[in-house]
């Protein structure tokens, strides 16, 4: 039996419960980034209605809006493929047994580095795709602060300050959470990629057992 | 179980499921290959003595030998010092 399981079982158990909530905020904040993006779009086409003149402010919303709701997609695509797999793990993790056995820890490991392999650029890619979402979401964000001080201090502008002072709140709150859920993925890859290379020496170590049995 | 996994990861997952003799069909639907491939993993670890073939009336089953302990002791070992030394992510 390999040494310290209870340890590596309480670290795995913990990395598993940390990548689990990560999947889901990206999830949840994937879904609001679409709903966000879809109502700027919506916004936009009612103004169109109302002014029956396509300005280039509106032409901007749509193209933002729309983006937003592309990256939301993608960002939703992407996180379901990642959670799936790592809920399969943690369910398997919580119907076994406590303490967990030595082998059965090693099959979950072996399941988790699978995963990672596939997942790798989709992971890498949410780095960057979180990253990017963050610095768009915070300058929305930003702009609608501006939208609301414009109007305290010249009233009859277009958009209300409480909505505009809302609209900041999600799209500030948005943006942070995937700046941060950049840095987490980023933090996750490295903690995989430098088992990956580990698991490459051990690899060797495993050959040469193999190769010194058939002699 | 499903994903890109290495050689060795099958090797280990093989024998662990061969302590008690299976069928090949069994190994390779639970280890998820297809028949070529398994036949090959299958043939390697004969050939190493890690695995045995056991007559059962007419069906020919699988079973790991005392040898194959000693990799997939090793194997869990090396897999574990992973979690053991490797800096975890955690929120």
């Amino acid at each position: 039996m390999p040494r310290m399981t209870k340890d590596v079982t309480s670290e795995f158990e913990a990395e598993l419960r940390s990548f689990f909530v990560l999947s889901l905020f990206n999830m949840v904040f994937g879904a609001l980034a679409m709903a966000f993006g879809i109502q700027f779009i919506v916004t936009a086409g009612v103004a169109l209605q109302n002014n029956g003149l396509l300005t280039i402010p509106l032409f901007i919303q749509v193209l933002v809006g729309l983006a937003a709701a592309v990256l939301g997609l993608w960002w939703i695509r992407s996180t379901i493929k990642i959670f799936r797999g790592v809920n399969e793990v943690r369910r398997e993790y919580r119907a076994t047994k406590k303490p967990v056995p030595g082998e059965t820890l090693t099959g979950l490991i072996v399941r988790m580095m699978a995963h990672y392999r596939e997942n790798k650029m989709t992971i890498r890619a949410m780095t960057v795709i979180c990253a990017l979402g963050g610095l768009v979401y915070l300058a929305l964000g930003i702009t609608n602060i501006f939208q609301g001080v414009a109007w305290v201090m010249a009233p009859g502008s277009a958009i209300s300050p409480e909505f505009a002072f809302l609209a900041a709140g999600i799209n500030l709150t948005i943006g942070l959470v995937s700046l941060f859920s950049s840095t987490w993925f980023h933090r996750y890859s490295a903690s995989w990629d430098a088992r990956l290379d580990q698991a490459s020496l051990s690899e060797e170590i495993l050959k040469k057992t193999l190769d010194q049995e058939t002699g | 179980m499903t994903g890109r996994r290495t050689q060795y990861e099958i090797y280990w997952e093989i024998l662990v499921f061969c302590r008690t003799p299976r069928a090949f069909t069994v190994v390779i639907n639970r280890c998820d290959l297809n028949s070529k491939t398994g036949q090959e993993y299958l043939e390697f670890l004969v050939g190493k003595g890690y695995l045995e073939r056991v007559q059962e009336g007419e069906r020919t089953n699988y079973r790991a030998t005392e040898r194959a302990k000693e990799y997939t002791v090793l194997f869990s070992e090396l897999y574990q010092r992973l979690f053991d030394t490797i800096p975890g992510f955690k929120l």
